[in-house]
């Protein structure tokens, strides 16, 4: 365990410098923040003003080192465009984040997992064919137009949800179920054929033939052995949900940290960005982390080699 | 032209036949099992008739696809699915009729009276689950055990099986054994509740030679301890001259010949019996492993008369119209064919 996790720290450092490397030179090469923080009508000179007491006139390099020299210390800049401490305008959005992103992914596999394990179960009934047809329609629909969808029902139809900002469970229901609706049929499908593979296997016969009941069939025998893709991509969505999650933050109005690393991008505010993006992958990396835990649990073929 | 294993033959049928007295443990009669399938109904155990005693031992041969195993998973009530149904028949298991029983009340007879060894047994343990949780499991379901005593009868089962150290393979995962172990475990797994009838699907082709060879003693010597009755599939004519007291031979989907083993060796009546016995390597001296000549029809489109009729030397007329039924011809023979006199 102690070797595993050196293993894993090692990663995730490795995974954060390369990370923060590909967007800074990304952030770089896609524009001049100096410009979009003076008045269109501004002097050249003043712009080169702006530009060199930020550091931005000096070579990349220099610039990068400085960045990782500084974020080893836990210094990551300030916001250029609102003068805040970068980190904490990124760390003050995760609350909202993992609020919707928690609830979702809870909704999602409360409902995906068993009726994925139930669809492959009883294949070909019209339990399985309402599953599969429920599916093939949260698939296509894209979450904005979702998210719109739910917003007439919910909040202009019905009148019994509020149809955007932050508050109380109310404002979270519509922002974690446009979420969650594309990860539980992601879901449902991976569980479905997952577990239809599985159901096949002659440990599961050996499993009917012992006498036991359905149920203990389907999960302990079952669904022990189907999980692996199932975890992977739950693990997977925990951070795949906050990019997800942009589309719905903008049509919530729901306070990301998404939404936050648009703007920054798009303001050029690159201590903000860099800041976002080094957060997200060390989730990223935490996350998979946990999932090769959960793997070698799951399989004890993988333990002996891990 | 025999040898051995007429030999082996005849030390079976030398064994008394007092086990046999009285009603049969099982009695199928007339099973049909359908697979409903897009392209078809396929008819894997059409017509099925059969009967095992206590302590005795029949043995099912056939060509692969004729419905062996579909015929064992009937009685066992563990179907295909979707689309294997049981259409017709009884299963009178110590005189109850299976079919009638309720999915709750077969659950319970399940691996705890009749117990099922199945046909590829090496990927029949679960890979996630240790050897110990997997051996308990009936214990617990059907006897209630729980802690220090399932794990003590688990314990004498993995001992019973003849599986060296037992204190550590309880532990152990699938994985972690060789294919000889594994197919011990199932075997201790099936023996756990005590049965009194023991199905085996062909439990001996993935392994070689000698530990197919204690495996079959194994399974003998629990036969004889617990007075078990035993169905044994193969599609080996050794094993079944060395482990069966009857023998039933079944081509596409029904039972075409059954007798006491000796009397089928000594005088197979079905054509079908004579072409597989032509194939044995012993019975061969050119050495070379024949094999019939053409396939086995498809299940689901049976054509009317005898299912061996385009495979068999001796056709005539008749068989390509109507179907013939099982008979007797001697005391304990029956055939179903045409071409032999008195059947049919
Ligand atoms: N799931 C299934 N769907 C359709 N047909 C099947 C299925 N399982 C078995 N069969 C058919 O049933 C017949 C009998 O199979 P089986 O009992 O396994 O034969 P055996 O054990 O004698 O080799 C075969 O023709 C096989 O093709
Ligand atoms: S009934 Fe006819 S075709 Fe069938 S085995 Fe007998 S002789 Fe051959
Ligand atoms: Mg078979």
């Amino acid at each position: 365990m102690g070797r595993q996790l050196a293993a894993a720290f090692g990663r995730v450092v490795v995974t954060l410098f390369v990370a923060s490397l590909v967007v800074f030179l990304l952030l770089h090469a896609s524009g001049d923040p100096a410009r979009l923080l003076v008045p269109w009508t501004a002097t050249p000179e003043r712009v080169a003003e702006i530009r060199s007491s930020l550091g931005l006139d000096r070579p990349l390099y220099v610039q990068y080192g400085k960045f990782v020299s500084h974020a080893i210390r836990g210094d990551f800049g300030e916001s250029l465009v609102f003068r805040r401490p970068a980190m904490e305008m990124v760390l003050s959005r995760f609350p909202a984040t993992f609020e919707v992103i928690g609830v979702a992914l809870g909704l999602a596999l409360l409902f995906g997992i068993p009726l994925g394990v139930y669809s492959a179960h009883r294949r070909g009934s019209w339990f399985d064919k309402s599953a599969r047809a429920f599916a093939a329609v949260g698939q296509g629909i894209p979450s904005f137009v979702m998210g719109i969808i739910l917003i007439f029902i919910f909040a202009l139809g019905l009148r019994v949800l509020p149809t955007s900002g932050r508050g109380g469970i109310t404002h979270l229901i519509l922002p974690a179920l446009t979420l969650a609706i594309y990860v539980m049929v992601a879901l449902l499908r991976l569980t479905r054929s997952s577990m239809i593979d599985v159901l096949g296997t002659e440990y599961i016969k050996l499993a009917r033939l012992k006498g036991l009941r359905e149920s203990r069939i389907l999960w302990r025998h079952g669904f022990r052995n189907g999980a692996m893709p199932v975890v992977t991509f739950a693990g997977i969505m925990i951070v795949g949900m906050i990019g997800a999650g942009v589309v719905v933050e903008a049509v919530f109005a729901w306070p990301g940290v998404g939404g936050l690393i648009v703007s920054s991008v798009q303001a050029r505010d690159f201590p903000v960005a860099m800041a976002g993006v080094l957060v997200i992958t060390a989730l990223y990396s935490v996350s998979a982390f946990v999932i090769d835990l959960l793997y070698g649990w799951l399989d004890p073929r993988i333990r002996r080699t891990q | 032209m025999s040898g051995a294993l007429d030999q082996a033959a005849a030390g079976r049928s030398g064994t008394p036949a007092a086990p046999g007295a009285g009603a049969p443990l099982l009695e199928v009669k007339d099973l049909r099992m359908h697979i409903f399938v897009r392209r078809g109904e396929v008819k894997a155990v059409d017509g099925v008739n059969f009967s095992v005693r206590r302590g005795e031992s029949l043995g099912i041969v056939g060509e692969s696809g004729s419905g062996k195993s579909m015929t064992l998973l009937s009685v066992m009530q563990v179907l295909p699915q979707p689309g294997g149904r049981i259409v017709g028949g009884q299963i009178l298991f110590e005189g109850e009729d299976l079919l009638r029983k309720t999915a709750r009340q077969m659950r319970d007879i399940r691996g705890n009276r009749i117990a099922m060894i199945t046909q590829d047994t090496l990927a029949s343990l679960n890979p996630a689950l240790t050897i110990g949780v997997q051996l308990r499991e009936p214990l617990e379901v059907h006897l209630g055990m729980r802690g220090k005593a399932a794990n003590e009868r688990a314990l004498e089962l993995l001992r019973h099986v003849q599986l060296s150290d037992p204190a550590r393979q309880i532990r152990s995962y699938p994985h972690e054994m060789s294919g000889g172990m594994r197919q011990r475990v199932v075997g201790a797994i099936a023996i756990g509740c005590k049965p009194s009838l023991l199905l085996a699907d062909e439990p001996t082709t993935a392994l070689d030679v000698t530990v197919q060879a204690q495996y079959l003693r194994l399974l003998r010597e629990i036969q004889k301890e617990t007075d078990l009755g035993m169905i044994f599939v193969t599609h080996d004519f050794g094993i079944v001259a060395k482990v069966c007291d009857h023998v039933a031979v079944m081509y596409a989907g029904r039972i075409v010949e059954t007798a006491a083993t000796r009397e089928l060796f000594d005088r197979p009546l079905h054509p079908y019996s004579s072409a597989l016995m032509d194939c044995l390597p012993q019975r061969n001296l050119d050495a070379r492993l024949r094999t019939i000549p053409g396939h086995p029809p498809d299940l689901a489109q049976l054509p009317p008369g005898c299912g061996f009729a385009d495979r068999c030397s001796r056709v005539h007329e008749r068989c390509r119209t109507e179907a013939p039924s099982l008979a007797e011809v001697a005391p304990g023979h029956k055939v179903a064919c045409w071409d032999v006199e008195g059947a049919a």
